[in-house]
């Protein structure tokens, strides 16, 4: 950086010394002439123009929101959880931020293992939401599903979580199955030049960051670092998970539209007491590492990633029965180690055609594998062509209309359509009818797993073992959902007020399981389910410093399944919020939230071996989950000019301690502070 | 009364309906309160600002000087960053105010984002039609002096110039371009355009514009003007013994000849003209245009240029200027209080040196 810095003022010094010349140069030509002598300019003319200057660079920083529709017009189907939400919620992780989003289901194991899907399709080791990074997949492609401890960004340097619930391959690509989270940071030259950030409190709980960024000509830049770790709900001694990121990002504007962007970082982790499943609750250090090369201009959009996961399991059976199930890889090793790379490549180009925006575009991604639990090194290619337009048929009515074709190592071709039409039934008021479809093929460890279930009774002739090889199998079809919605929007009491209206049909086929009655245990397609529902919701802005939210949501399903692999979720979950900020007068700097989650109860199908093993002494745990109500209230004071922020949080203030699967941990409540500054 | 039965005794004098319609009654009360406009007190306004930057300070002190007393001025500061921005501009939406004033392109963009139903006065913005402004509730303050009106004035200070040059970013100065094509071409003056999409290409590009050009029209385009080229461009016009026609009377002042440039307080007072009218009417009074032009200019001049480039600007120019320095140090001679009226009578010609 300092070598940088002195090349800069190099660079500078010359260019003065190159104007000097040019100034001095007909000064001398013309004094030998006899002819006037040219006036000097000050040589600190730069400080006298900066005025004129700074209405220029206004224009640099604002690209991002150049196309950004007015909210009376944005989509009524994405919802938006803002910096500010973030900051308010007190929320040391995005899970605890997505339970506002009405439709999303969030289920907490343990203090490290989050599972997160939409509209009733969730499950242990959930596998069908697309979650991304600016852009950038974070989805772990081999196995499916998203460590949301791994998050590779800090809480301070997030812009805002785009949530997009539905089928959306169309629009985002490979496995946007149930829907998106997209993540997006800030840009550089909206942040302050450092912010740091730290919470701790109960449970061993420390949240931290610490992020510098800045400009420089048309240079962007920012580094960001954190450290997060917190305890086990059942054992406040015992460390659940300890995380550490390191992120950097660069950018080169070469317009006020168009810019490369370098990203790259890592996050490790020394415990994650985790992955959580049916049968079986281990505990790992994984980490994870990314490259990012993105290029975007109006009509360009190219860009070339890296994810590398490493994962170390030490392979443990969930407590109760533990006395009678080992798994192992196929040589006896209680471990499961293995590299995972996905390389992904991208090309979109806008082209105008008819008077509208066609949208053509590419993309190619290769994952590998190698792991002593996938048979070796594996490998698979996906390709994947889309196109996307909207066409405005009238005034008031517009089609939204994508397909994408997908074609993975081996299989069949898919096409993932997805057709929108808006209608505008008055001003700020709008109904939306949505058909879409995704594919989720199976991953490289669906086909290619490889470990060893070994099951010991005791006997009167003492324990009998029997081993069952848990295999992949390449001979599945692809997970396929079909989805139906309905969706009003509209704006009232001068936009103050905003209600939303989904009601949804999902029709989702073919999903792919290891249900263990067979041997070997192979995976297949367990059958097909039917979930549809309905989300309602309410956001108000009240006053200038009050505003609040409310939203429901119900499902029911029908299904065919009969393994454990059955889908089960919450009917009802309500959710509501009231927001306190910049209050008038003497007020001024303090804030407050009070955010509330109810989840009515549910069943958990449980691992078939809960049943078998029942007359050597196991015993089952409930499959009910009782209903709970979460209340997470923040309060902070801003002060030092706004530059510094101490807070409290609590999250589950009720102290409603309960599970959110039954053979979870009963989760309680915490208390922390925060202090934030900006530099 | 054991410890138990004290705290049924409190809860249920607390689940008394009584105490339970009371608070609820409280609580909507507040509510009310806080959300009724001052009913027929005084008006309310919102100042959304940018940054922290002096014109936009001047523009909001012109604008408060037309506004009564008794109005209620909440300002907010971006200060340079769109995000905090939006959340400002979504308290505005749900605050009371009666009319909103944005200052700057940020301003203006959150503004049109999150307030849809108050009247909103935008200014000091240099393209708006590039970035969707204004929306229907608003109504805009052009930043730039008309192209007519600046070649009008370039005309009279130099009217032996028949080329201009111009350098530009088809990407963000087109529309001005061609307004000032058909502009030069009503005037009988010859606009040699040259387009830049990247600052390093404005060496070469300049060298080869100034020997076909008898007047370099400087335009605010930030392909072209950043902060190091401003030098460069003035120094290399010198070069070449070629007048700068500016926007801004700092570059009269440190090496172009002449400038026409808006007056920052005078755009705030123009827009505080607008927020009067708006706040009796209860809507925006439009114009044939939600754009207009800024109602007074201002017009600096560089004698000391002139002389080295061997221009007798004509006198009545000079009385007529807002700013007249004598040499490229910071020498302001004169400042005039009053803007000047018209430039198009004066037609007396001066001389260009060979």
């Amino acid at each position: 950086m300092t070598y940088w810095l002195a090349q800069c003022q190099l660079r500078d010094v010359t260019r003065h010394l190159v104007w000097l010349l040019v100034l001095l140069m007909p000064s001398i030509a013309k004094a030998a002439e006899g002819t006037p002598t040219p006036p000097r300019l000050p040589s600190n003319i730069s400080a006298f123009v900066q005025e004129d200057v700074q209405f220029l660079q206004e224009e640099t920083v604002v690209s991002a929101i150049r196309r950004e529709q007015p909210i009376s017009e944005a989509p009524s189907n994405v919802y938006v959880i803002t910096a500010e939400d973030i900051r308010q919620s007190g929320a040391t992780d995005v899970p605890t931020l997505l339970r506002r989003v009405p439709g999303m289901e969030v289920m907490q194991s343990t203090a490290g293992v989050y599972d997160v899907s939409a509209r009733g399709n969730n499950q242990l080791f959930a596998n069908k939401l697309l979650v991304m990074v600016d852009g950038r997949s974070i989805y772990f492609d081999y196995q499916g599903g998203v460590n949301w401890r791994l998050l590779p960004v800090t809480l301070p340097e997030i812009e805002r979580i785009e949530v997009l619930l539905g089928p959306t391959s169309a629009l985002y690509g490979f496995n946007a199955f149930d829907g998106v989270v997209h993540i997006l940071t800030k840009d550089p030259a909206e942040m302050d030049n450092t912010v740091l950030q730290v919470g701790g409190g109960e449970f061993g709980t420390i949240t931290s960051a610490a992020v510098y960024s800045g400009t420089r000509d048309q240079w962007r830049y920012r580094l960001s670092t954190g450290l997060d770790q917190a305890h086990e709900w059942r054992n406040r001694d015992a460390l659940a998970f300890r995380a550490y990121r390191g992120n950097a990002q660069v950018g080169y504007h070469f317009t006020a539209d168009s810019k490369l962007t370098l990203r790259g970082g890592y996050v490790a982790t020394d415990r994650y007491d985790g992955p959580f499943l049916r049968g079986h609750r281990d505990t790992s250090e994984p980490s994870f590492g990314y490259a990012h090369v993105q290029y975007t201009a109006p009509r360009w959009l190219i860009h070339t990633w890296w994810n590398r996961i490493r994962d170390d399991w030490d392979l443990r059976s969930q407590p109760p029965l533990s006395d009678f199930l080992s798994l192992t890889d196929p040589q006896g090793v209680p471990r499961n180690r293995g590299t995972s790379h996905s390389y992904d490549g991208l090309a979109q180009h806008t082209f105008p055609l008819f008077g509208t925006d066609l949208t053509v575009g590419a993309n190619y991604r290769h994952t590998t594998v190698d792991s002593n639990n996938t048979n070796g090194f594996q490998s698979e290619n996906r390709v994947g062509l889309y196109l996307q337009d909207e066409w405005p048929i009238l005034s008031s009515l517009r089609l939204v209309s994508g397909i994408r074709y997908d074609l993975s190592s081996g299989r069949e071709v898919t096409f993932s359509p997805r057709i929108a039409l808006l209608y505008r039934l008055f001003e700020h008021h709008t109904i939306r009818l949505t058909y879409s479809e995704a594919y989720r093929p199976p991953t490289l460890s669906d086909q290619h797993l490889n470990v060893l279930n070994t099951v010991t009774i005791p006997t009167m002739f003492g324990p009998v073992s029997t081993a069952t090889p848990v295999i992949g199998s390449s001979d599945v079809n692809p997970e396929h959902i079909r989805s139906y919605e309905l969706g009003y929007q509209g704006w009232f009491l001068a936009h103050r007020l905003r209600a939303r209206v989904n009601v949804f049909y999902n029709e989702i086929s073919d999903l792919i399981s290891f249900p263990g009655i067979s041997n070997p245990i192979r995976a297949r397609n367990v059958g097909d389910a039917d979930v549809y529902g309905g989300e309602v919701g309410l956001e108000a802005w009240v006053t200038s410093w009050l505003s609040g939210f409310v939203n429901g949501a119900y499902q029911d399903i029908d299904q065919t399944i009969t393994t454990p692999d059955r889908r089960r979720g919450p009917e009802w979950k309500v959710n509501g919020g009231i927001r306190l900020d910049e209050l008038p007068t003497i007020l001024h700097g303090l804030s407050a939230e009070l955010a509330v989650h109810y989840v009515s109860a549910f069943t958990q199908p449980l691992h078939n071996l809960f049943a078998i093993l029942a007359p050597f002494g196991v015993t089952a745990p409930s499959e009910r989950s009782n209903a709970y109500t979460l209340l997470n209230v923040r309060a902070g004071y801003r002060f030092w000019d706004d530059r510094a922020e101490v807070a409290f949080s609590v999250f589950n203030a009720l102290n409603d301690r309960h599970k959110e699967h039954p053979l979870g941990d009963t989760i309680g409540s915490r208390v922390l502070g925060w202090l934030t500054i900006h530099l | 009364m054991t410890g138990e039965d004290e705290g049924r005794h409190m809860l249920s004098l607390f689940s008394r309906p009584a105490v339970n319609r009371g608070c609820f009654f409280l609580f909507l009360s507040a509510v009310l309160v806080a959300v009724t406009p001052s009913l027929g007190l005084a008006h309310k306004i919102s100042v959304l600002v940018s940054s922290d930057f002096a014109p936009y300070h001047q523009a909001i002190q012109g604008f408060t000087s037309q506004l009564p007393a008794e109005t209620e001025i909440d300002t907010y500061q971006l200060k340079g960053k769109i995000l905090e921005g939006r959340e400002m501009a979504k308290r505005v939406r749900a605050s009371a105010s009666d009319v909103v004033l944005a200052v700057g392109l940020k301003a203006a963009l959150v503004a049109k984002l999150e307030i849809i139903d108050i009247p909103t006065i935008f200014c000091l913005v240099l393209n708006p039609e590039d970035y969707g402004l204004p929306t229907p509730n608003m109504i805009g303050i052009r930043l730039r002096v008309p192209s007519d009106e600046q070649l009008q004035s370039l005309r009279s200070i130099i009217p032996s110039a028949r080329t201009v040059g111009l350098l530009y970013d088809p990407g963000k100065s087109t529309r001005f371009v061609t307004q000032a094509r058909k502009a030069a071409q009503q005037l009988g003056l010859s606009l040699v355009t040259r387009e830049m999409t990247r600052t390093s290409d404005l060496p070469t590009t300049l060298r080869k514009l100034l020997p076909q050009i008898d007047v370099l029209w400087l335009v605010r385009d930030s392909t072209v003007i950043t902060e190091a080229s401003i030098p460069f461009l003035l120094e290399t016009a010198l070069e070449f013994r070629k007048p700068v026609f500016g926007f801004s009377s700092g570059l009269a002042q440190h090496g172009a000849t002449a400038s026409m440039s808006v007056n920052y307080e005078e755009v705030g007072r123009q827009a505080g003209g607008i927020a009067k009218d708006t706040l009796r009417t209860g809507e925006i009074a439009l114009s044939a245009s939600r754009l207009i032009a800024p109602r007074r200019t201002r017009l600096a001049l560089n004698l000391g240029i002139s002389r080295f480039l061997g221009l007798s600007p004509n006198p009545q120019v000079v009385q007529l200027a807002d700013s007249v320095f004598g040499g490229s140090s910071a020498l302001a001679q004169r400042e005039h209080e009053q803007a000047p009226s018209s430039l198009q009578d004066i037609t007396q010609e001066t001389t260009l040196t060979p």
